[in-house]
């Protein structure tokens, strides 16, 4: 995983791209942890340039999002291609979080 | 066959044959009849009386004669028709019983085509699609619920770790001062001995200290021991939730799954298209059941048909009843009269008949040759199963 943050004091943004999987769960953790810090309302996955995703990785989407449930903030996925979004499409994430294109 | 019953006929009706007719009622200018071609008037002026009246007599015989054979021929093709309509009622009610079980047939195909047997439950197909569907779904959101489980369980290893890893601190620490109380419990000897007697006692607590300093490190190092054992036992347990959490998501394992979603649509589509064409095949089949029904039901025509004939032939019958009754019985004189004339009379009629057989018959009722009378029915008359044909 690859990772550039932003912050504009009302949005955290994370653009996420390369491959997100197991062995990535630490520096996710501390993402997520960063954007409770910020204390902002609405935090965005930039996902345009994920080339993948593992059950690891969707797992630790479903983690941030329970994060967010948890610490008032609500979490939105934007911009996900190909195999990323077609796999959150079967896995029914709209279900569980909003998802822009 | 039928020209034996004729036959039959024919000598019965001679035998009841009275002398049955009222010369005034005829109309003599009328009866014009030939034979051979040559014009043939019913009365001459050089007939007398008594000829007259047997002529007038041969007239009347040759109407009874036939009109008894014309009601024969209505009882004939009544009886004709009721037969060959009793046959086609027959087949068109077995028609409408094979169109009914093929209806039936098509109905259950279209019902079998449509479900599948689950335990014993048949289950729409259409229903059988979703479901695979729901089922797919279903297993990637718990794959993913697993999945997520499966990293916050790596999270809290995480933080074991990171205890771990401050108890080590501690147990260093521990070490380190527990070296430097080594090392005060050396000087504190030292210093003892360099004292002399005064510091014998001196001597006895620094070597208790520098004794107690060995246990504790004794104790530490097995502290040191136990704590790497722990965390090797916790590697192992954070490879093993590294395997439960990741799952192959591949493009391989979606296009697999899409693959089944197509196939599965395209067999619930053909599925649905051949249950359509398979009512459509039913409703045909009743469609066809119901015009057979109304088909037997227009053939009863032929009782009302036969009933009417019945009645045509009761009148006539009346009609020869009552011409008999008013004749007066004086007008008998049969032996004036002429065979050759009621033939000539009857072969004039004869021609009237289109049909062979039919025309045969009657002129066989007269005694009349058929070969002598006409050219073109001989051939007809000649064999008497010919008229189904001549029909069509």
């Amino acid at each position: 995983m690859n990772l550039r943050t932003e912050c504009n004091g009302t949005q955290y943004t994370a653009y996420i791209s390369g491959q997100l999987q197991y062995q990535d769960n630490g520096a996710f953790r501390t993402l997520v942890d960063d954007m409770t810090e910020a204390n902002v309302k609405s935090c965005v996955f930039d996902l345009s340039d994920l080339t993948s995703i593992d059950s690891a990785g969707l797992g630790m989407l479903v983690i941030a999002s329970d994060a967010g449930k948890k610490n008032g903030w609500d979490l939105t996925l934007s911009g996900a291609k190909g195999q990323v979004r077609k796999i959150l499409e079967l896995s029914r994430f709209d279900q569980l979080m909003t998802i822009t294109e | 066959m039928v020209a034996s019953e004729k036959a039959e006929d024919v000598a019965s009706i001679e035998g009841v044959d009275g002398d049955l007719f009222e010369g005034a009622a005829h109309k003599p200018g009328s009866n014009l009849v030939s034979t051979g071609g040559e014009p043939l008037r019913a009365f001459s002026l050089e007939l007398d009386e008594s000829e007259v009246l047997g002529r007038l007599e041969d007239q009347r015989s040759v109407q009874q004669q036939t009109l008894e054979f014309l009601i024969k021929e209505i009882g004939s093709v009544s009886e004709y028709v009721e037969e060959n309509t009793s046959s086609l009622t027959e087949r068109f009610r077995t028609m409408a019983v094979a169109s009914r079980e093929q209806s039936n047939v098509v109905d259950t195909m279209a019902y079998d085509v449509q479900h599948i047997a689950v335990e014993e439950n048949d289950v729409p197909i259409s229903e059988l699609a979703k479901d695979l569907s729901d089922t797919m779904e279903d297993f990637f959101k718990k794959v993913v619920f697993l999945s997520s489980r499966g990293v916050k369980m790596s999270y809290t290893l995480d933080d074991i770790f990171k205890v771990l890893e401050n108890m080590q601190e501690s147990i260093n620490e521990i070490e380190r001062i527990n070296r430097q109380t080594n090392l005060l419990a050396l000087n504190a000897k030292i210093e003892a001995a360099r004292a002399g007697e005064a510091g014998k006692g001196f001597a006895v607590v620094a070597e208790e200290v520098r004794s107690l300093a060995t246990s504790v490190n004794d104790l530490s190092s097995d502290l040191r021991d136990q704590t790497s054992r722990v965390t090797a036992g916790l590697d192992g347990g954070y490879s093993i939730i590294k395997e439960i959490a990741t799952v192959d998501m591949s493009e391989d394992n979606i296009a697999a799954h899409e693959r089944l979603q197509v196939m599965t649509k395209g067999f619930v589509d053909k599925n649905a298209q051949l249950a359509g064409t398979l009512k459509r095949s039913a409703e045909a089949s009743q469609k066809m059941e119901m015009e057979i029904g109304a088909s037997i039901v227009e053939l009863q025509f032929q009782d009302r048909a036969k009933q009417r004939l019945e009645g045509v032939s009761d009148a006539i019958l009346k009609m020869l009843a009552v011409s008999g009754d008013t004749l007066p019985e004086t007008a008998v004189s049969l032996e004036g009269t002429s065979l050759e004339f009621r033939q000539a009379l009857a072969s004039e009629i004869a021609n009237i008949f289109k049909l062979g057989t039919l025309k045969s018959a009657y002129e066989a009722e007269f005694g009349i040759m058929s070969a002598e009378t006409d050219n073109s029915a001989a051939d007809d008359a000649s064999g008497s199963d010919d008229d189904d044909i001549e029909l069509f």
